[in-house]
This record gives structure tokens, C-alpha cells and sequence, in this order.
């Protein structure tokens, strides 16, 4: 039995932030989810077909991952926009694992890194999960089309 | 033997974090430098001998494949035991830095004690360098 998009991306979430920010997630949805603006990095893969990775971490919670990734008490803004990217890079090898021909050498690009103040609905596999009982994480992989 | 260090990531937070996992490891350590691409580490190693290169693979400018390659081409450079960090887990591509002679090849996220482990086996195969 095959693991649907969506829940890899959920599991490849909770581990990464786990094993790297030593953030803690609440299976549950609590009542507040704390809005943007977002960090959000993008990242584009090669794994026969384009996919674009990208990750939206509300800007107060990206500051607290940026804290755990670092260990520190503080961390700037640029912190926590560079910890966003390199948690993105990190899950994108994570995704790429999971996929089929695994083993090739594929393309990661370097994440791109912006601020909204809205998360647009996915067009593609989406998860969303709850840290430290409040503050939502989203992960999502969007198809683009086939690569040359 | 106290292990001079280079850290090349383009990623500021990466280095950041590769340079404390380097502290919480115990290794003795001369000096750790930073270069955020190929191209800066090579500018750097032409000036400055180190021990070990701890390198990213996807970077700006020059990725780490070619400076892999550059190096091993370098008599001055061939030697530096390298070692990769990257989130890329792709088999080919591990293969494909193993027979450049890359010395290990590491997956994020990593632990001290990984590049402990490694360290010390760079260390004791490492001859004296007398600059």
C-alpha cells in the first residue's frame, strides 16, 4: 500500500522540524491558528517532472524555529528567513527520497525566500500541521510539468 | 593534531549551524573559515592551507561538485580531505563524489558525533602538514 503525497509531506514536516528545530507538534487542530505574514521559501526539484516545494511558516513561529536551529535565545529576521529555506532544502531531499528512481541524481535549487501576508490554497499535496499548540506550518508540492 | 577547518555553504544559518555542531563535537580545532560558494573556496584554499573542507553540493556561482573537482585537480588542493553535507540523498550522486574522493558523505540533519567520528578518522590518517 502506497502512502498518499499529502501524508508524506506531513511526516517529512514533523520530522525535519523535529529532528533540526526540536519543535513539538499537537496532532490536534487547536481553535486559534495563528495568521500570517508568512516566511515563505520555494524551491523548485527535477525528478523527471518539475515540482515546486514550498513552505509557509508564520513569521513569529519562524523566528522561534530559527531559535531551535541555531541555539540561541534571539534570532533576527534573516535568521529565520534563511532557517525557513534551509528547512525547505532539507525536506526536499527528504521528498526526493520517497519518489520514484530515488537513487538518480536529481536537481534541487536553491529556495527563494519572500513574505506574504496570506497563504494561497494549494494547488497541489498539501500539509499543514499545528507547533507547539498553536502556530500553523504548512508544506506543499506543486506539480509544474515535464522537464525537457 | 588540532584540525583546520573550512565551512562552504551559501546558506548563512547552514554555516552557522555546521559550525556549532563542530564545537558540540569536542574536536580540537585550530581555526574554522567560511566561504559561501565553490568559487570563494577556491580563492581561499589558494591562500590557506586547511585539513578538512566541509562542503554543500547546490550553491550559487560553483556548486560543490565542481569544487570537488577542482580541487582533486589541484596538487595543492588533492590532498584536503573533504567532506560533504548536503540534503541531497541521491545514491548516484554519492557514488559519483565517492570516486572523486570525497571522504564521507553526510545527510542533513547530522550529529556532533558523526563528525566526531569522522574527524578522528581524518586525523589519524592524516599526514603532518609543514607549512
Amino acid at each position: 500500500m502506497s502512502t498518499s503525497p499529502d501524508l508524506q509531506l506531513a511526516e517529512l514536516l514533523e520530522t525535519t522540524l523535529q529532528e533540526t528545530a526540536f519543535a513539538l507538534f499537537d496532532p490536534a487542530q487547536p481553535g486559534a491558528v495563528d495568521e500570517g505574514p508568512y516566511v515563505v521559501a520555494t524551491l523548485a526539484l527535477t525528478e523527471g517532472h518539475q515540482t515546486e516545494l514550498r513552505l509557509y511558516v508564520p513569521c513569529g513561529l519562524a523566528q522561534e524555529l530559527s531559535c531551535g536551529v541555531l541555539g540561541v535565545d534571539e534570532s533576527t529576521v534573516e535568521d529565520a528567513q534563511h532557517t525557513v529555506g534551509e528547512l525547505l532544502n532539507i525536506m526536499a531531499g527528504g521528498w526526493l527520497a520517497t519518489q520514484p528512481g530515488a537513487t538518480q541524481v536529481r536537481t534541487i535549487d536553491i529556495p527563494r525566500l519572500d513574505t506574504v501576508t496570506e497563504r494561497p490554497i494549494s494547488s497541489g499535496a498539501a500539509a499543514t500541521l499545528w507547533v507547539n499548540g498553536l502556530k500553523a506550518i504548512t508544506l506543499e508540492a506543486v506539480k509544474l510539468g515535464d522537464s525537457a | 593534531m588540532a584540525l583546520r577547518i573550512l565551512i562552504v555553504d551559501d546558506s548563512p544559518v547552514m554555516r552557522r549551524v555546521v559550525r556549532k555542531t563542530i564545537e558540540l563535537s569536542g574536536t580540537a580545532v585550530s581555526g574554522i573559515d567560511e566561504c559561501s560558494n565553490g568559487s570563494e573556496a577556491l580563492a581561499f584554499l589558494e591562500k590557506q592551507w586547511v585539513d578538512v573542507v566541509l562542503t554543500d553540493v547546490h550553491m550559487p556561482v560553483m556548486t560543490g561538485d565542481e569544487l570537488i573537482r577542482r580541487m582533486a585537480a589541484n596538487p595543492l588542493t588533492r590532498d584536503v580531505a573533504i567532506i560533504v553535507i548536503s540534503s541531497d540523498r541521491a545514491k548516484e550522486r554519492v557514488d559519483e563524489l565517492t570516486r572523486l574522493g570525497v571522504r564521507a558523505y553526510l545527510t542533513k540533519p547530522f550529529r556532533p558525533e558523526q563528525l566526531n567520528a569522522l574527524f578522528t578518522s581524518i586525523t589519524e590518517t592524516a599526514h603532518v602538514n609543514v607549512a
